[in-house]
């Protein structure tokens, strides 16, 4: 945690929503994405030429988008494909929580520390994390860390066909099966904006709500309920006697 | 930045001798109303103690509509009212009056299934618009229901679960729905409320008579009177305040939410949707297409509360 | 001139009575003095000191002000057969009703005063002056209703009077305009405080047209009701000897109207209850209440068997005691006043357009600031009363 400085600044990811030319860029970009994959999958272990409900090869809906030339995050960005377009520009707020986060670089250097791809219980490290994500759709035997982090690249996440994808472009990876979630966050309906309503759109990443390990939301104490106006006391009103739920009042009905 | 994009115009009322005949008049028709004057000593006598003394009180009394007040009145009575707020909360506000922006319609959407029941945006709503803190007023009751029931007389307001959300139970957040079609601004026999460019029905709340009337005629039950004269500590005032929004108020006026004009007019989002944990809020310009709202309205199954009233409210809801 | 005399003689007559008149008068002062200091207390504090809420934001104040309404219109009642089919024993009675009319009607507007959050901003509602939302708001049309109904029963009850003070018959070209013109707004102050109630779609317990017709019914049996009870009241007192034709009349058309009510009220009753919609949640809390909340429920009650047994009264034999009969008044003044009042002001705002049960009763200050109003009113009465009875017995005459 201390070693913050080093790491370049990273707040903010511009991503282009390139609509207007669809039809001419759509093969140029498709090669320079198999380029990309063909790259990191060297340094691969695991096999993922299995068909997957999410490896669809039909793509005459997709659009094309893709980071600018001028981002520094990946030395080859690569060029990542959602199904929809028209999308408003926006701008993420990266990682807020950035003092807990330290790069996986920092251990896992290639050298000292090699990120193991096999399956197995983790006993020293990283035994904070629950991946309730996986435990409760698809069992640990298919899913492991090296599903989305890359083994190669350790500071940055893998995506299916081997992309690098940076941190803070968790949706890219998130998106890769929630895609309808992806579509109603690019669009607004998911998520949330931050700052204002209008002119540039700020918005949250996934990772901001959601723990990728642990992604559902936790229940939390409420604030406290209502007050009666002062000078008044609250008297709960005590609901009629008998079944609160509809069926059982059905069933309720039925018995007299 | 919003006031970039959408040049600002400000309503003025036109000054002409016509208007000073007419305010002339009105100054001789009230100083002659024998019932006006003994209502005016009591005012004073009443005031006596506050800030500013006597031809504050005066001012006061006799302060215009909001929609009356020519630039030179409303910077003047901005002052008053700033002076008034400093002596009786011990905090210097800022009082603006940001007029609606062009060409823009509040609208906010709100994602059910999302909504989690935790109240973050109810208090964080008290924060923000100066509620008073002893008569307790909030603008947001979000009613407990059971998951297949959508009969309020069932939901719970009280409910306080150690956590939320509850098995079984969904979350139905109610603050003010912005009625297009707004009975509250119909039933106020002074004009008190009206509804402003930019969709949001507001109070001047230095020309309401407190009848309770519009709180009778709201179907969404949005609308809340000061009974009591409003106390905030002074740490907890919100200082950024507008005449039409969350500026100090007095006792015996309706107040109501407002989607936080003070904020959206200056291109800020709401204090609820910001203080939201789930994200379940969504706001905006309802007349700009590449609006998230819009994209909202548009592609989710959305509905509004009690559409068969023809209030047409700027306020959906919908679900995943 | 002979104006001036009249008014001078007026307030002389004030000022002479018995014992009872001033230990009457004494009384109400005091009343009127307590309401007045516990008004001064909710001026000072806010309407906190009520018992009114954000749930239940009318109270017992509009309550009063809805059943006075009723009364204030109820002299009409008395001008229809006096002035316009000419029935000379309704003839002297006819100014103190007119009274009554005037007190009602300076009562209903105190009580609306006093629920007022800002009254010093009364002078909002001026129109031209203040901003009037009229034709818009229903409670404009209010304001301006009652002040022309009471501007109409003063303007009639003066200019009566003063004729029979100068011993002249009233010219019919003067009178008759004006009698027209006050049965109209009668009418409308009822007809328009029901539109004040029943135009509210977010409260569908008032949202029934029934509710004008059965402002009207109730009116006209509770106001000659209270106005019969007061002229029993004289009678006994021996200050004014009225005819006993006069007192079948009046009992005849509380009757009539008394009926005409309880037939709107069980129409009323059986829609709500037949088919128990989620709209009929305000009638089910009035008449049983809802989740285990039933602070309405004895006062409906009370009032069910109030009207009822007045009516049992008034259609049998029984009216032509008159220990009966004013019980049979007093019952149905009562019945009536709970059911438009507390049954139906309170009930519309429970449960909350949001489903709360939020009860509401109303607090010591409230019932003291009530009764206040109440002794003024009664104070009014009695003064206008007593100038009406002293000219139309000659003891005031201009000779």
């Amino acid at each position: 945690m201390g070693q913050e400085p080093e790491r370049p600044v990273r707040n903010e990811v511009v991503v282009e929503n390139e609509i207007e030319d669809e039809d001419d860029s759509d093969g140029e970009e498709e090669e320079e994405e198999e380029e990309e994959g063909d790259e990191d999958d060297d340094d691969e272990d695991e096999d993922d030429d299995e068909a997957m409900p999410w490896n669809d090869e039909d793509e005459e809906e997709i659009k094309v988008f893709k980071f600018p030339q001028s981002a520094e995050l990946l030395p080859n960005f690569p060029v990542f494909r959602v199904k929809y377009a028209g999308f408003p520009e926006f701008k993420i707020k990266g990682r807020l929580r950035s003092s807990e986060y330290f790069l996986c670089s920092e251990c896992h250097d290639g050298v000292e520390l090699k990120p193991r791809p096999i399956i197995r219980e983790l006993r020293k490290e990283h035994t904070n994390i629950n991946l309730e994500h996986i435990k409760q759709e698809h069992g640990t035997e298919k899913f492991w860390c090296t599903i989305c982090h890359d083994t190669s690249r350790p500071d940055y996440l893998v995506g299916l066909k081997k992309q690098s994808i940076h941190f803070d472009q968790s949706f890219l990876l998130c998106g890769q099966c929630h895609s309808q979630n992806q579509k109603d966050w690019l669009f607004g309906a998911h998520g949330k904006r931050t700052e204002n309503w209008n002119g540039e759109r700020t918005i949250l990443l996934c990772t901001e709500c959601h723990s990728p390990h642990t992604p559902a939301l936790e229940p939390a104490p409420p604030n406290p309920p209502p007050p009666a106006r002062q000078g008044q006391i609250l008297v709960k009103s005590v609901h009629p006697e008998g079944p609160r739920k509809t069926w059982d009042k059905f069933i309720y009905s039925k018995q007299h | 930045m919003s006031e970039k994009n959408n040049p600002v115009k400000t309503v003025e009322a036109p000054e002409n001798s016509d208007v000073s005949r007419r305010e002339l008049f009105k100054k001789t028709a009230i100083a002659g109303t024998i019932a006006a004057a003994g209502a005016a000593s009591t005012t004073i006598a009443a005031s006596n103690a506050e800030p500013g003394g006597f031809s504050d009180a005066l001012d006061e009394f006799f302060q215009k509509h909001y929609q009356e007040m020519s630039k030179k009145e409303m910077k003047k009575t901005l002052a008053r009212l700033e002076r008034k707020a400093k002596v009786k909360h011990g905090k210097q506000i800022q009082i603006s009056n940001t007029p609606p922006i062009e060409g823009v319609l509040f609208g906010y959407a709100l994602n059910i299934s999302k909504c989690k029941g935790y109240r973050k945006c109810v208090d964080a709503c008290v924060e923000e618009n100066n509620q008073n803190r002893d008569t307790k007023i909030q603008y947001i009751r979000v009613l407990e229901l059971e998951n297949e029931s959508m009969n309020f007389e069932e939901a719970d307001h009280y409910y306080n679960h150690e956590t939320v959300p509850h098995t079984g139970k969904k979350y139905f957040p109610i603050q003010c729905q912005q009625c297009e079609n707004p009975p509250c601004v119909t039933a106020c026999p002074v004009e008190a409320t009206w509804k402003e460019a930019d969709g949001i029905t507001v109070i001047d709340y230095n020309w309401c008579i407190g009848c309770r009337y519009c709180a009778a005629a709201c179907p969404y039950w949005a609308r809340k009177f000061n009974w009591s004269e409003p106390s905030i500590p002074e740490e907890e005032i919100n200082p950024e305040t507008h005449y039409l929004s969350n500026r100090p108020r007095m006792r015996g006026v309706m107040e109501k939410c407002t989607f936080c004009l003070q904020r959206t007019r200056k291109g800020k989002l709401p204090a609820c949707l910001e203080a939201c944990p789930t994200g379940a809020r969504v706001f905006g310009n309802i007349l700009d297409p590449k609006s998230e709202i819009r994209y909202v309205l548009e592609n989710k199954k959305v509905f509004r509360l009690k559409e068969e009233l023809k209030t047409e409210p700027k306020f959906w809801y919908y679900s995943d | 001139m002979e104006f001036i005399r009249f008014c001078v003689d007026g307030v002389k007559e004030i000022f002479r009575g018995g014992k009872l008149y001033w230990s009457w008068m004494g009384l109400l002062t005091v009343v009127a003095l307590i309401g007045a200091s516990a008004y001064l207390q909710q001026f000072q504090q806010g309407l906190v000191v009520t018992g009114m809420s954000d749930q239940v934001s009318w109270g017992i104040y509009i309550a009063s002000f809805t059943s006075l309404v009723g009364i204030a219109a109820a002299a009409i009642m008395l001008i229809i057969p006096a002035y316009i089919f000419h029935d000379m024993d309704i003839k002297e009675i006819v100014i103190p009703a007119e009274g009554l009319a005037i007190a009602a009607c300076v009562m209903s507007m105190m009580f609306v005063l006093i629920d007022l959050g800002r009254p010093d901003r009364m002078w909002h509602l001026l129109p031209f002056i203040g901003r009037f939302n009229f034709p818009k708001s229903m409670l404009a049309w209010d304001v301006l209703v009652l002040n022309v109904y009471l501007f109409l029963t003063v303007i009639i009850s003066v200019y009566l009077l003063f004729s029979k003070y100068k011993g002249k018959e009233p010219k019919f070209s003067i009178y008759f305009p004006l009698v027209i013109l006050s049965i109209i707004s009668a009418l409308s102050i009822h007809t328009v405080t029901a539109f004040l109630f029943s135009s509210n779609v977010a409260r569908s317990f008032w949202h029934t047209g029934l509710l004008a017709p059965r402002f009207i019914a109730s009116a006209f049996s509770a106001g000659p009701a209270f106005f019969l009870l007061t002229v029993l009241v004289m009678r006994y007192t021996k200050v004014f000897p009225v005819k006993d034709i006069a007192i079948k009349r009046l009992t005849m058309i509380i009757t009539i109207a008394l009926e005409i009510n309880l037939f709107l009220l069980l129409a009323e009753v059986f829609t709500e209850f037949y088919h128990q919609t989620e709209h009929s949640a305000s009638a089910a809390y009035l008449f049983f209440g809802l989740g285990g909340k039933t602070a309405l429920v004895p006062w409906i009650w009370s009032s069910v068997f109030l009207n009822i047994s007045a009516l049992v009264i008034f259609v049998l034999p029984l009216k032509k005691n008159t220990i009966f009969l004013t019980l049979a008044c007093l019952f149905l003044v009562v019945g009536v006043w709970i059911e438009k009042g507390m049954g139906l002001v309170v009930p519309g705002f429970i449960p909350t357009p949001l489903g709360e049960v939020y009860e509401y009763s109303p607090t010591f200050i409230e019932a003291q600031i009530s009764m206040g109003v109440w002794a003024i009113g009664l104070m009014l009465y009695t003064i206008l009363a007593k100038i009406s009875i002293a000219v139309n017995l000659e003891r005031i005459r201009l000779d």
